[in-house]
């Protein structure tokens, strides 16, 4: 019954016994208790292979206990590559192992590991490449081979959100040395943040035997996390400029909060990670990290095995004797990569054979291990390896503020070159391995960064440690690199990426020897784990291959995150709906009443088109279009830009700014206006009005909008400080809505206002300032879809009663809304330039035919560069207008135009259509293009080119105003 | 990301600002007499200094001035940081 619990130990360990939690792995039912990992649980229930590899698929187990886990990375609550070492036990947890196939016990994937030879670093590099057509052939199994995991189906349904926070003092970990830095500046008064990745605060204390003043460890962890409140399950992963710190809370099994948080200092006391020790065989279930094993015994009263086998390089591979022993597990021998150790008498005291300047030959054992076989020792029977490598400090965080690394050749690790800047270092993570190091320097850290905050200096603080640790420093014996080449076995050292010792050799052998070459040929540390176990063996491998010492290869480069974080937390709340801000004008209430199909435009939600029941777009829009032009419509322009610009020098000012002469535009008078760019190209189109002297009203294109905003601004406060001028965005001040069509006028008449409508006393192109339909108005003679056309602003708050008084005026004479389809349509006819269509940041006034605005006789903004020969040359695309040969093919959007008929042989592109569309005026499509030299060939036949569409239409140039060419029915 | 001094608002996130380019020249006069060179020069033509550069922020979120920073562009560190408008004009 798989609900047993074989390998649990009867008491002990830092998990709540009163609380079993039920889950399944791989579709068998299993039993934990409340603060166990999953990779714990599954221990506990005897599971030894959790894993096939991801290149070779060979049979693994966990290897860890903690967030550097390379092997055990499973599918859990239907999340992929999770680490089950970091994954808090929850009942009713649903979790599989993955990259296996049909199971992991008999995966058909483990043939590659036969292809092994032709599969080492780097083979993608030399192989699929012949014959030269048959990739997409190759590609699709190798989308199937490649790859960790299985993409999740469906949206998560986790919470998240984000959090911003500001401290004096953020420590990162928890352990020894960052509760008592957060202890030492907490109680200056300083506002002190701490975190730690793992679910329960204390670090080591959790697993050492040992007494801090007078408490055994793990009890004085809980008291100091009593008194700081850290923030648990919480991995910083991130420091930018300006202490900018981003932590991944996670709050149950699938809540997650990003905290965004600036700290005046930080204590960096994210301790240190044990390496394994790269022998032939190395990675079979059952060969763990010696610090893990004793986690497991000691935390989560888990025997891992039964006959145990030490291979160490350093005396802290000793240190698990004693644990391995509380756990009744038997140590069958102590195999010591170096020829002499001060710690050996620990062995002979326990009465463990000891292996001295040992050489690991073999490992056996399909999928678990069985055995390990050592150089003049012989085959030792065990199921359980404790691999203490040495020690690498955690420094990513570190280096990620540009932090130094300095190479510790004795640690056999890096160790940061200043341990005060650019922040504080304290404990493993300085290279300090022994528990009085780790809290003494830890008090300190944390007393330095609040008196870098300006709190009182406390006293330094002595620790009571009572603890028989060895800790060893020492982590740089290694088996040679010529022995594990000519070793039958492989030796791994990223074992996530199944990188070999054979594959540093070919990489180093390829040239491949820099540090950085060497990570992307052999994909060493490349993986979810970061190389958090491997970099550093990787690093030494090639430096012996090298001849060079391991502190003059250097190292690759640190780069967020640290570990990996979902995107539900990056997003935070930004998902579906709130993704980005909407922007409603003031008629949304009254579009939506009227049942407009809204549209997105940028951030704002606008009416696209307004069907009548059972109607479909086009012929909703055709039937806008038609009603416009024969009655009337009314449509939305509240999006356009408004800014108020007041001053003495308000004429000079936009003078400067626009290119078009300005001087003569008297109070109620509309010039169509344009904006350069510094240098000559358009920028935006729009009207400029004035309302009196020296107050002018000018109107800027929505999309646009907030970028000339910039730009004018710019130039008021930065270039030109000496005019006397104030600008005002009144974008949002008022509602705006086009009246157009023959029958306009008359509307707006039975609305009442109180001035003249008569063509003479209001003429095009010139503005009344009154009262409408009741309401305090500014009406506009403007007209963008061609027709006689008035657009009246109210305040903004007066949108919807405008709405309807203008509705039910209209009514008798057929007025009908329209939206942005049909709004382009008439643009279109009437050959008006667009942002983004036209005006796309290439063209000059030249180009769309408007050279008669720019002035001759001023300097404004983009004069002096519109000048250069380039922008006045032959050969420029220009704005023209296109009509099918047959008069009735429609043009697809985003062709090309060129000289002869498409056939898929290249032609050099002449231009490229901007815009298409079915005309209902002309009853058949027209288009609008860029071709160059397009006004000197009007009457040509080109042909346009959509290999997308692959249609290729005969089209002739035509002036691309196509409909009331000299603007009658605007001026009636 | 960066926390930039504002001399009205005080210390601000740099999502609050919209970065305006280099402020190591100033605008020809719009009065005629500046030629296509000296408006290449402005338009086009930038040092790319390692270390201290003159640049313009625009508040954005807060209180819509233009400043011109002074930053470290090695180590993006912070000197100096005034209102564009108010600061005297004496850049080449």
């Amino acid at each position: 019954m798989r609900e047993r619990q074989d390998n649990r130990l009867p008491e002990g360990g830092r998990i709540d016994r009163t609380k079993p939690l039920h889950f399944s792995f791989d579709g068998s039912a299993f039993t934990g208790y409340a603060g166990d990992t999953l990779a714990s649980a599954l221990l506990a229930g005897g599971v030894r292979l959790t894993a096939r590899s991801f290149k070779y698929h060979r049979p693994r187990g966990v290897m860890t206990a903690g967030s550097e886990e390379p092997n055990m990375l499973v599918r859990a609550d239907g999340r992929p590559n999770l680490r089950a070492t970091e994954i808090p036990l929850h009942d009713g947890l649903v979790a599989t192992s993955q990259n296996r196939w049909p199971n992991r016990r008999f995966d058909v994937g483990a043939i590659m590991g036969l292809l092994s030879p032709f599969i080492g670093a780097g083979f993608y590099y030399k192989t699929f490449m012949a014959p030269a057509g048959a990739w997409p052939f190759y590609e699709r199994f190798i989308r199937r081979a490649a790859g960790l995991g299985r993409a999740p189906d469906g949206r998560d349904a986790g919470r998240f959100s984000h959090r911003h926070a500001h401290s004096d003092v953020l420590v990162v970990g928890a352990g020894p040395a960052g509760l008592a830095a957060a202890l030492a500046a907490a109680r200056t008064g300083a506002r002190t943040v701490i975190c730690d990745e793992r679910a329960l605060p204390g670090g080591g204390l959790n697993w050492l035997t040992a007494r801090i003043d007078g408490s055994l460890a793990a009890d004085w962890a809980g008291a100091a996390a009593v008194e700081l409140a850290p923030l648990t399950g919480t991995t910083a992963f991130a420091v930018h400029d300006g202490n900018l710190v981003l932590m991944e809370q996670r709050l149950g099994p699938a809540d997650r909060c990003l905290w965004k948080l600036r700290a005046r200092t930080i204590v960096l006391a994210s301790g240190a990670v044990e390496r394994p020790i790269v022998f032939p065989g190395n990675d079979r279930p059952g060969i763990m990290l010696a610090s893990a094993v004793r986690t497991y015994v000691r935390q989560y009263a888990v025997r891992p095995g039964r006959r145990a086998v030490i291979v160490t390089n350093n005396d802290s591979g000793y240190d698990a004797i004693v644990d391995l022993a509380a756990a009744g597990i038997e140590t069958a021998a102590v195999v010591e990569l170096q020829p002499a150790c001060s710690a050996a008498p620990r062995a002979k005291a326990a009465g463990i054979p000891l292996h001295e300047g040992a050489r690991i030959e073999a490992t056996s054992g399909r999928q678990s291990l069985t055995g390990i076989t050592v150089a003049a020792g012989g085959r030792i029977a065990c199921d359980l390896v404790c691999m203490a490598g040495g020690w690498t400090p955690s420094l990513q965080l570190y280096a990620q503020r540009r932090g130094r690394l300095r190479f510790d050749s004795i640690l056999g690790a890096h160790v940061p070159e200043d341990a005060h800047a650019p922040m504080l270092v304290a404990g493993a993570a300085a290279g300090h391995l022994t528990l009085a190091e780790c809290l003494v320097g830890g008090w300190a850290a944390g007393r330095a960064a609040a008196e870098q905050c300006g709190f009182a200096a406390s006293q330094d603080k002595a620790f009571d440690v009572d603890s028989a640790e060895l800790a060893g420093r020492d982590g740089s014996a290694r088996l040679p690199g010529a022995f594990l080449l000519q070793a039958r076995q492989r030796s791994f050292v990223d074992f996530q990426g199944d990188v070999t010792a054979k594959d540093i050799a070919l990489a180093h052998g390829e040239g491949f020897s820099a540090i950085e070459h060497l990570k992307r040929y052999t994909t060493a540390g490349m993986g979810t784990d970061q190389g958090k176990t491997g970099n550093i063996n990787a690093l030494a491998l090639a430096a012996e291959l090298s001849g060079v010492p391991a502190a003059e290869i250097g190292h690759t480069t640190f780069r967020p995150p640290v570990s990996p974080v979902s995107f539900g937390a990056i997003a935070g709340e930004a998902a579906g709906p709130l993704i980005a801000p909407t922007r409603r004008t003031p008629f949304y209430g009254a579009s939506s009443r009227a049942r407009a199909v809204f549209v997105n435009s940028d951030l704002w939600v606008y009416p696209r088109y307004f069907p009548l029941q059972g109607e479909s777009m086009r012929d909703a829009v055709r039937r806008e279009v038609e009603t416009t032009r024969s009655a009337a419509g009314m449509c939305d322009m509240s999006s356009l830009g408004k800014v108020d610009v007041q001053g003495a020098d308000a004429l000079a000012f936009i003078e400067r700014v626009y290119c078009n002469n300005l001087g003569k535009l008297k109070p109620g008078k509309v010039r169509y206006s344009l904006m350069l760019r510094e240098d000559g190209i358009v920028l935006d189109d729009g009207t400029v009005t004035c309302l009196a002297e020296n107050h002018y009203l000018l109107t800027l294109t929505t999309a646009h909008s907030g970028r000339v905003w910039l730009h004018l601004e710019k130039l008021r406060q930065v270039h030109w400080p000496e005019l006397d001028v104030k600008l005002a965005s009144v974008t949002d001040h008022w509602a705006s809505l086009a009246l157009a069509g023959p029958c306009a006028r008359k509307i707006l008449a039975a609305l009442g206002p109180d001035f003249d409508l008569d063509n003479e006393a209001f003429p095009v192109l010139s503005m009344r300032e009154g009262e409408v339909a009741g309401l305090p108005a500014r009406v506009f003679r403007v007209s963008f879809s061609g027709e006689l056309g008035f657009e009246i602003n109210v305040p903004a708050g007066f949108a919807s009663a405008l709405w309807q008084r203008l509705s039910e005026a209209g009514r008798p004479l057929g007025l009908a809304p329209y939206g942005l389809e049909a709004l382009d349509v008439m643009r279109i006819e009437k050959g008006h330039v667009v942002i983004g269509s036209e005006i796309d940041g290439r063209t000059t006034p030249g180009d769309l035919g408007l050279e008669r605005m720019v002035s001759q006789t001023k300097d404004f903004v983009g004069r002096a560069l519109l000048a250069r020969p380039a922008l006045q040359a032959e050969g420029r695309h220009q704005f023209v207008g296109l009509k099918p040969r047959d008069g009735a093919s429609p043009i697809p959007v985003g062709s090309q135009i060129t000289a002869a008929p498409w056939t898929g042989a290249p032609q050099e592109a002449q231009g490229h259509l901007t815009a298409s569309v079915f005309s209902p005026a002309l009853g058949q499509p027209i288009a609008l293009a860029m071709i160059a030299d397009g006004r000197k060939r009007l009457s040509e036949t080109v042909w346009t080119a959509s290999p997308i569409a692959e249609k290729s239409i005969e089209v002739e140039i035509v002036p691309p105003q196509f409909y009331d060419p000299d603007g009658s029915r605007m001026r009636a | 990301m960066l926390l930039i001094p504002c001399p009205w608002c005080g210390e601000r996130d740099e999502s609050e600002f919209t970065y305006g380019g280099s402020a190591e020249r100033a605008m020809p006069a719009l009065d005629g007499k500046a030629g296509m060179r000296d408006w290449h020069a402005f338009v086009h033509v930038r040092d790319n200094p390692r270390g201290q550069h003159c640049e313009y922020w625009h508040h954005s979120h807060g209180c819509e001035r233009w400043l011109i920073v002074e930053r470290d562009t090695l180590t993006h560190g912070i000197a100096e940081v005034h209102d564009a408008a108010l600061s005297s004009d004496d850049r080449a």
